[in-house]
């Protein structure tokens, strides 16, 4: 007799179920087993850990930049008379406001030249440091008067207003700007450069311009101009006087007027050019050096030479 | 002997030839050119160019103020400024004074020399007043100058 196979034999058992204490002591030895063996490779104490490391080591980072990050630059500001609204110092973006009774004086420094200047702030103004970094100086004359000295570099101190920049090249002067946003500056040392899209006029001591926002710098003329030429000068740069100013300017002009017929060169055009030109080398002779076709096609090195030997006419 | 003198005229002409024609012009401070850095001075100031000097890097200028206060001469220092442009100064007041004054210029290019007289005002040097020589003042030229200066205050 053949005996059965042992899978046979197995697929005849009946089917029992296991009792359930069977059940719990598996149970029991599976958390035994856990606990005894290694641990898993993450779990939520690692990344705790990771983070607290993370959290130290950004605050010591900030700890060490706040230590050795360079100051924040500032002007120092003193109060001359009355309430400002700063007192101590302004930093870039803050603003320094005068009433009526109030004056201020703010000293200018740079990281690189050091003290450069100082600016007196007058009544009923408003100003603000824009930038102050090594190369650039930037202050914001929203409305009023201010007075600068400065002794530095060329174009390192710089003055937005509404209509125009006013670029320190060495100078001292007083800058104006009322509420509509027209300036007049007047110099009284060395040189500022009028700057505005493009336009530019070059103001030494004894001499103001005027400025119109959307028009820039008007022509540059002496203090001690006839007032016909300041009336006509005014008409031509912002009331569209055209020829007719130009003649009159060109009428009044004495020999050291020849600071405005350089500017109004180059802001008028063919026949008018041709009679401006006339009139600088009646009043003053062409210089060595200077041709008359180059100037009249405002050649730029030719106008320089041509300005700084009109200079020592001034 | 004549053999000489010609030698040495030869050899003379070149310096006279570079300094023909030498002499000074006077303009405002402004004319020694832009980024002029600014000095702060307590009196008036203005710009002297040498003028047809070929020897620029020889040629000397120095200068005094003159003045005349309460009828009695004085003179002062004055600070001589090289600017970049060469041959270009800026000659400036050291000192505030009452009174009238002038400021003696001299200058030599070579063999040549060459002076000024500039007149001071109150709002700077006075360029209608100014006189300038091919040669140095001379003191009765100064005192003239003076004198000239003095009569509209009177």
């Amino acid at each position: 007799m053949k005996e059965p196979a042992p899978n046979n034999q197995l697929r005849d058992l009946p089917l029992v179920k296991a009792p359930d204490a069977i059940w719990e002591s598996i149970e029991a030895a599976m958390d035994a087993s856990l606990d005894a063996g290694p641990k898993p490779k993450w779990t939520w104490r690692p990344v705790w850990a990771w983070g607290i490391a993370a959290v130290v080591l950004a605050a010591v980072g900030a700890g060490a930049w706040l230590i050795t990050r360079p100051p924040r630059a500032a002007w120092a500001v003193d109060r001359i008379d009355g309430k400002i609204t700063e007192h101590g110092k302004i930093e870039v973006g803050d603003w320094l406001q005068t009433d009526a009774s109030s004056r201020a004086r703010i000293t200018l420094s740079d990281a690189g030249a050091g003290d450069i200047g100082t600016i007196e702030i007058a009544p009923n103004t408003r100003v603000r440091m824009v930038a102050s970094r090594p190369g650039e100086q930037r202050l914001r004359l929203a409305r009023g008067e201010i007075s600068a000295r400065v002794s530095a570099p060329p174009r390192l101190f710089f003055v937005d207003t509404p209509a125009s920049t006013a670029v320190d090249l060495g100078c001292a002067y007083t800058m104006k700007a009322d509420q509509d946003g027209n300036g007049l500056l007047s110099v009284t040392l060395g040189w500022v450069s009028l700057e505005w899209a493009g336009r530019e006029a070059l103001v030494p001591a004894g001499a103001n311009c005027r400025t119109r926002p959307m028009i820039g710098p008007g022509t540059p003329y002496f203090d001690d101009a006839s007032q016909a030429l300041k009336d006509a000068l005014g008409s031509f740069d912002f009331d569209g006087g055209g020829t007719s100013a130009a003649d009159a300017v060109l009428a009044e002009a004495r020999v050291r007027d020849t600071l405005t017929l350089w500017h109004l060169l180059s802001r008028v055009e063919g026949t008018d050019r041709q009679r401006v030109y006339n009139r600088i080398v009646d009043l003053v002779p062409l210089p060595k050096g200077v041709s008359p076709d180059k100037a009249l096609q405002l050649d730029r090195e030719t106008l320089k030479l041509w300005r700084e030997e009109l200079a020592w006419k001034w | 002997m004549e053999m000489v003198k010609l030698i040495l005229a030869c050899a003379l002409l070149p310096a006279a030839a570079s300094a023909a024609g030498f002499t000074l012009s006077i303009g405002p401070p402004v004319a020694a050119g832009t980024g002029k850095k600014v000095t702060k001075t307590v009196g008036a100031s203005f710009a002297v160019r040498l003028e047809e000097c070929e020897a620029l890097e020889t040629a000397q200028i120095s200068g005094t103020a003159e003045g005349l206060v309460d009828s009695a001469r004085r003179s002062a220092p004055v600070a001589i400024v090289a600017t970049g442009s060469p041959g270009v100064y800026v000659v400036s007041e050291t000192e505030e004074n009452p009174g009238v004054w002038v400021v003696n210029v001299n200058a030599t290019c070579g063999k040549a020399k060459a002076g000024a007289i500039v007149a001071i005002g109150p709002q700077g040097f006075l360029r209608e007043s100014t006189k300038v020589l091919p040669r140095a003042a001379t003191k009765a030229e100064i005192d003239s100058a003076l004198k000239a200066l003095e009569k509209p205050a009177k």
